[in-house]
């Protein structure tokens, strides 16, 4: 199927808003302009072929020993600029003959140059630069030594190479105008600039929705006191939790680099998150009304970011298309020289995931505190009552004192020779407060945990002591946390 | 078995499983969890590239107020391992810290066989050979790792 016929279809289809697919860029338009600049090319001798074969030999390092060089490139910035097609000769005073040019296409350069009033002169004088250097190539153009002129010339390079004090470092240039071509790509730019403000805005209405969000949510996830009693601090957590674990625009993978996930992988993800909400039954559990409105807003925002997401690429690729389109019909080889040149466009730009997720984590996921981030780094659980060392370093009460059981001098963390120093004045009662407020039930476990691990250490020093009792008889001293 | 693991070693374990270290694998044997398999791949660039190393590592009773015990099962030439694939790296011994984790160690280990440090050998021959003739020495590793570690 032909790629317009998809686009229109993919814009149609989408559900995109009036205003997006008013914006889509015109890309049978853009075709039909192609087709213009084709024939404009055309006209100057310069068809498919002989673009190609010119834009070749530059590449193969033309520029470098001084053998003329045809270039496109785009002057300006995004908002004003000119395609143009430049084609310089350095040495020399007229249109190298060892081009291999049709007639036809070196009369109407030569026009243009003459038109222009670039070095207006006559074919056939040349200097020995260009010839000498590039001798093999005026052997192979069979078309130049038809006539009086080409025959001239080649004497003209034995001869003249001493008498003739041209000077060598002269570079001519012919600019090459074509106003279909900078039709087209005005348009193109055009385009992309309304897309990107189109974009900016959306990602505008929906940083702002988070925002609002963000607030609401903190509402019905305060923590549960005497007076809140319904709080819905625990399902929300677990939602934000499984939301960042799914990773659905950016992988938090450090395997995978973090990259930007496609459209397709990043809707792929959003229904996976989706149902394991629901397999943990989390949206049944909410206690408030307002939550079950909240969470799906939050589903809204994030499919609102997917259809930007899908907007921009849909529209990428209709700009890839129509590029290679263009090089195919004029080998000028936009498809690597445009993009390069709007790269700062914020619509190719991919920053619109990042920004968006960015605030998104800053403003809303991390509302909710996550218990990942108050584990003590020895024993993996929530510190109940959280020790900070003179160097800042925060572990649990039974790890510390393990530590300094085994006289453990230095802090696990950095080294700091501090661990022995620690007494109950260390005890970081804000943190306390904080974690029980906030992890009540992960609190109460650990407690347990902690209480049964005394017990079981007080009972293996009753035995030690009994043992030791019965052996020498004496009362063997014992500490106990 | 399970039941009387720490949280830390479950936990720890999970994440090697679901956050796999690139070029590194560490899989608990199902009868005894405290027991890795451990396979490390050579790093690009270093006289063991292209090898697979295999390693056990064992989880004592008071990690992670010990640290693990890891060994080299794959023969290597290095200065810093021996004979019996012990391994001299100061975050195994004096150096160890418990908030270090079975990841971070396993990278270390990586990492000492891109930067073999001749100047506080274990194995004293190949560190007497890597500071006379280091070429020829990188050589001896390369050939051992052909034939030790690419089977």
């Amino acid at each position: 199927m032909k790629f317009a016929h998809t686009f229109n279809e993919t814009l149609s289809s989408e559900n995109f808003p009036p205003e997006w697919q008013a914006a889509a860029i015109r890309y049978r338009q853009l075709k039909k302009c192609i087709k213009r600049v084709k024939e404009e090319l055309d006209a100057l001798g310069l068809d498919v072929q002989t673009l190609k074969e010119l834009i070749s030999e530059c590449r193969e390092g033309g520029a470098a020993t001084g053998a003329p060089t045809l270039q496109y490139m785009f002057d300006g910035t995004i908002q004003s600029f000119q395609p143009k097609l430049v084609l310089t000769v350095r040495g020399s005073d007229g249109l190298p003959l060892d081009l291999g040019l049709s007639d036809e296409t070196r009369q109407s350069l030569e026009r243009l140059l003459q038109q222009r009033g670039t070095r207006p002169r006559p074919l056939n004088r040349r200097s020995s630069m260009a010839s000498s250097q590039s001798d093999s190539s005026s052997d192979s153009s069979p078309s130049e030594t038809s006539d009086v002129s080409a025959a001239s010339i080649t004497s003209a390079s034995d001869v003249e190479s001493s008498h003739y004090p041209l000077n060598p470092e002269s570079v001519s240039t012919i600019e090459i105008p074509l106003n279909h071509d900078s039709e087209f790509f005005r348009d193109l730019a055009a385009e992309l600039l309304v897309l990107g403000k189109i974009q900016s805005n959306a990602a505008k209405t929906i940083e702002s929705e988070i925002v609002a969000m963000g607030d609401k949510v903190i509402v019905v996830a305060t923590p549960q006191t005497s007076t809140m009693r319904r709080s819905d601090l625990y399902p929300w957590r677990e939602i934000f939790r499984i939301y960042l674990e799914t990773g659905i625009f950016f992988s938090t993978l450090e395997i995978e680099g973090h990259k930007e996930r496609t459209v397709e992988d990043a809707q792929a993800r959003l229904e996976k998150f989706l149902q394991e909400v629901d397999k943990l039954g989390l949206r049944t559990s909410f206690k408030q009304r307002n939550s079950h409105l909240l969470f799906n807003r939050f589903v809204a925002i994030n499919e609102e970011v997917l259809r930007v997401l899908r907007f921009q690429a849909i529209n990428k690729m209709a700009m890839t298309k129509i590029l290679k389109k263009f090089d195919k019909r004029t080998a000028l080889g936009a498809r690597e020289t445009f993009p390069t040149f709007v790269a700062s466009n914020p619509f190719l730009a991919s920053q619109l995931s990042k920004a968006i997720c960015f605030t998104m984590s800053n403003k809303l996921l991390t509302i909710i505190p996550q218990l990942e981030d108050y584990l003590c780094p020895i024993c993996q659980s929530i510190s109940v009552k959280p020790v900070r060392l003179s160097c800042a370093h925060v572990f649990c009460v039974r790890c510390l004192v393990k530590l300094q059981r085994e006289v453990k001098r230095f802090c696990p963390m950095c080294r700091g020779d501090v661990v022995m120093q620690a007494d109950a004045t260390n005890l970081d009662m804000s943190l306390l407060n904080f974690l029980k407020t906030y992890f009540p039930r992960e609190a109460r476990e650990k407690q347990r945990e902690n209480e049964n691990e005394v017990v079981q250490e007080q009972w293996r020093n009753v035995q030690l002591r009994t043992a030791a009792g019965e052996a020498m008889g004496s009362d063997a001293g014992c500490v106990v946390m | 078995m399970a039941s009387g693991l720490p949280k830390r070693i479950i936990k720890e374990t999970e994440r090697l499983v679901a956050e796999p270290v690139p070029g590194i694998h560490a899989v608990p044997h199902e009868d005894n969890l405290r027991y890795f398999d451990v396979s490390i791949h050579g790093p690009a660039q270093s006289p063991y590239e292209g090898g697979i190393f295999r390693l056990e590592l064992f989880l004592p009773e008071d990690y992670p107020m010990t640290p693990p015990k890891i060994r080299f099962l794959t023969k290597i030439y290095h200065p810093n391992i021996d004979r019996l694939g012990r391994i001299c790296l100061d975050v195994l011994k004096g150096n160890w810290s418990p908030a270090l984790q079975i990841r971070t160690i396993l990278l270390s280990i990586q990492a000492l066989l891109g930067a073999p440090n001749p100047d506080d050998p274990l194995a004293n021959d190949v560190a007497q050979r890597w500071k006379e003739d280091e070429k020829a020495a990188i050589a001896t590793a390369r050939e051992w790792t052909r034939t030790h570690a690419m089977t």
